[in-house]
């Protein structure tokens, strides 16, 4: 007997399926990265097809993001003049920062549920559903880089390739803290749909607080609480790197200690719980 | 190499009435699971119920099983379980071999994606690799009849095509051990014969196959053994065709005692005598003479009359007075009506008669006799499928 099934889980004694990560990686990780690859293309294709603008979307909400913080800086509601570079960038390059940890959060937390009766139906790795959506997050970036990369050169803001590499190196913390939270949400999001509906304003109030298009006086308060945000350090390191040349602080180094332990921890949270989800979805 | 391809061992599966319970059990068996404390999965909380309760079984390679039972025995929950999609309570399921199951057809099919691209993301999704769906690509594609939609988005496909293709994806990924859960009922007739011979054909090759089904024909036709759950609990095991037969007696009986229905809507009507004759054989024609009194004039009365099996409780014929050309400006006072119908070539059985009354329109209904009278057609000769149509087999040169 291969397989065996008991109230512990799935115990495999030789191969089929997924009773972890790191198995489905040994055992059959071309099948299991090419599942996450077309269903990836799939969620990507979909969201795209029926819209005229198509992948222009991509761009879009950068763009009115940044417009908006612009017209609340000329109505002089915010202020920006101490700001190194023009707004236009600073701004576009938090906001697509950022985007990779909300889009991630958002689109992985709703990953298992939104998948519907085949979550319940079919027998294949959930986790493969994790995945496949944060990698739009990360796609989304990618479109968006040259955009960027163009806006740097019309600005006339040094750069070179090797601080691009590291600036898109500096990036995988934030997608890893995103999946982490995803991992986690999608599971917490199958028993309290509360989650699904609470997201979008946390989200978002999260972005507000977080020194994403603002520059923010460290000795404020508002300064003082993001001295404890994660997120303002994955967000503005990248970003101060490449637009200011700052030295990347000390504690950016401890959030990649404690990053893949909370990847780890949330993935192992994952298999433990999916078949338990599965029976409340 | 084992011969048996199944075990399954006194299993359990429990499910919460109440769903606040059931978030808040989740989210302590999830904690509880996480931190590593041990949690008792076989005892019943409050509002829990055994969904599935002791079942034990095996099943060795080329044979084939079917679940039957009424609706909420635990048929489907124990295919999932067998499955792998939930993990029982209690006991163990041993399986010696690659499952696939055709437990929905169509569940990952995303509307928007044009059937060919549905193809390759719905077969990744019950396990086949690339180079696997491109090798059966044309065969998945002939056997559920799609050409010529092949690059039209599913939504735009009607049922039928949807089902055709969930269908012909699942049946072509490879394995061993098929699980089936009455995915066939909502497809065409000619569709669900071939969807037959391609189950008949897997399991000539070795396959072993576990079946659900409310249609005994099938089951009969297609198992060698048969478990009859009722209410999660174990009821009977066997040759297919004895339970089947057990099943269906017992479903007989269920609808006569329980499922009849009178609601006298206007007490200005009524019916005095329903008879017929008791006994019919296969072929005969019926006449039901139905004594009934209208204390007050009915303007343009309608009568109406159905027949159920009592098996799957599928509607065999529907008829209104109005429809076959008959109508009568009032109607007062005591009479009689008789119905009388052509040939019943159905399968030797009981079935369900339902008759209503209605004033001018079909749902201004006066009287419901629902499922309340019982027609016993006898056996003539041996019937598969529930009519028989006598064809003529002819050959021309």
């Amino acid at each position: 007997m291969n397989i065996i099934y008991t109230s512990g889980g799935k115990k495999h004694v030789d191969v089929v399926g997924p009773p972890s990560l790191l198995y489905l990686l040994r055992n059959n990780y071309k099948a299991y990265l090419s599942l996450i690859y077309t269903l990836f293309s799939r969620d990507f294709k979909s969201k795209y097809k029926q819209s005229i603008l198509g992948f222009i979307w991509v761009f879009v909400l950068p763009i009115l993001t940044t417009l908006m913080f612009v017209l609340l800086n000329i109505a002089g509601v915010l202020n920006f003049e101490a700001i190194d570079v023009p707004y236009v960038v600073f701004g576009l390059f938090g906001i697509t920062f950022w985007s990779v940890f909300s889009s991630g959060v958002s689109l992985t937390s709703g990953s298992l549920i939104n998948a519907g009766s085949m979550v319940v139906k079919i027998n294949f790795p959930k986790s493969a559903l994790v995945f496949a959506a944060s990698c739009i997050c990360i796609v989304e970036l990618l479109i968006r880089l040259p955009f960027l990369v163009i806006l740097l050169i019309y600005f006339n803001i040094d750069f070179d390739l090797l601080v691009l590499i590291n600036v898109l190196l500096m990036i995988i913390p934030l997608y890893a803290i995103a999946l982490a939270v995803g991992f986690t949400l999608s599971i917490c999001a199958g028993v309290l749909r509360d989650i699904v509906i609470s997201l979008p304003i946390v989200v978002n109030a999260f972005m507000m607080l977080t020194p994403v298009m603002y520059p923010i006086n460290e000795k404020s308060f508002l300064g003082q609480i993001n001295q404890w945000n994660p997120l303002n350090y994955l967000v503005n390191v990248p970003r101060d790197f490449l637009l200011f040349n700052k030295e990347v602080p000390f504690e950016y180094y401890l959030l990649l200690i404690f990053i893949p332990v909370l990847l780890i921890l949330s993935v192992r949270f994952f298999y433990i719980s999916q078949t338990k989800i599965t029976e409340r979805i | 190499m084992s011969d048996t391809i199944l075990k399954v061992e006194s299993v359990s599966k429990k499910y919460s009435r109440s769903l606040r319970h059931s978030m808040l059990y989740g989210t302590a068996d999830i904690a509880r699971n996480f931190f590593g404390f041990s949690h008792k999965p076989e005892v019943l909380r409050k509002t829990e119920f055994w969904g599935v309760d002791n079942i034990s079984f095996t099943l060795k390679r080329g044979e084939s099983l079917a679940l039957v039972g009424s609706n909420g025995s635990g048929k489907s929950t124990m295919l999932k379980m067998l499955n792998g999609i939930f993990m029982p309570d209690k006991g163990r399921i041993s399986i010696d071999g690659k499952v696939a199951a055709l437990i929905e057809v169509g569940a990952g099919f995303h509307p928007l994606l044009t059937g060919r691209e549905n193809i390759f993301v719905n077969g990744q999704i019950l396990g086949m690799s690339i180079s696997e769906i491109k090798k059966k690509f044309d065969e998945i594609v002939a056997f559920s009849e799609i050409e010529s939609f092949l690059d039209t988005p599913v939504k735009n496909y009607s049922t039928g095509m949807y089902v055709r293709l969930g269908f012909s994806i699942a049946v072509h990924s490879p394995c061993d051990i098929l699980l089936v859960d009455e995915v066939l009922a909502v497809g065409d007739l000619s569709f669900a014969i071939k969807c037959m011979k391609k189950m008949a054909q897997f399991r000539e090759n070795g396959g072993s196959l576990v079946l659900v089904s409310h249609a005994m024909h099938n089951v009969k036709n297609q198992c060698d053994h048969a478990i009859w759950m009722e209410k999660g609990v174990f009821r009977e095991f066997g040759d297919s065709v004895d339970v089947a037969d057990k099943f269906e007696q017992y479903m007989l009986n269920r609808s006569a005692d329980h499922d009849g229905e009178i609601i006298n809507i206007d007490p200005d009507v009524d019916i005095i005598s329903f008879d017929h004759d008791n006994d019919i054989k296969q072929g005969e024609s019926v006449t039901f003479e139905i004594k009934i009194v209208f204390k007050r004039r009915i303007f343009q009365p309608v009568f109406m009359i159905h027949m159920h099996s009592s098996t799957n409780d599928s509607l065999l014929f529907s008829h209104y007075s109005n429809c076959e050309g008959y109508s009568w400006d009032s109607l007062d006072g005591e009479f009689t009506l008789k119905i009388k119908t052509t040939s019943l070539n159905f399968k030797e059985g009981e079935y369900a008669i339902s008759f209503y009354v209605s004033e001018k329109e079909v749902n201004n209904h006066l009287l419901w006799h629902q499922k309340m009278y019982i027609l016993r057609i006898k056996k003539k000769s041996d019937i598969y499928g529930l009519v028989d149509v006598s064809p003529e087999f002819l050959v021309h040169h």
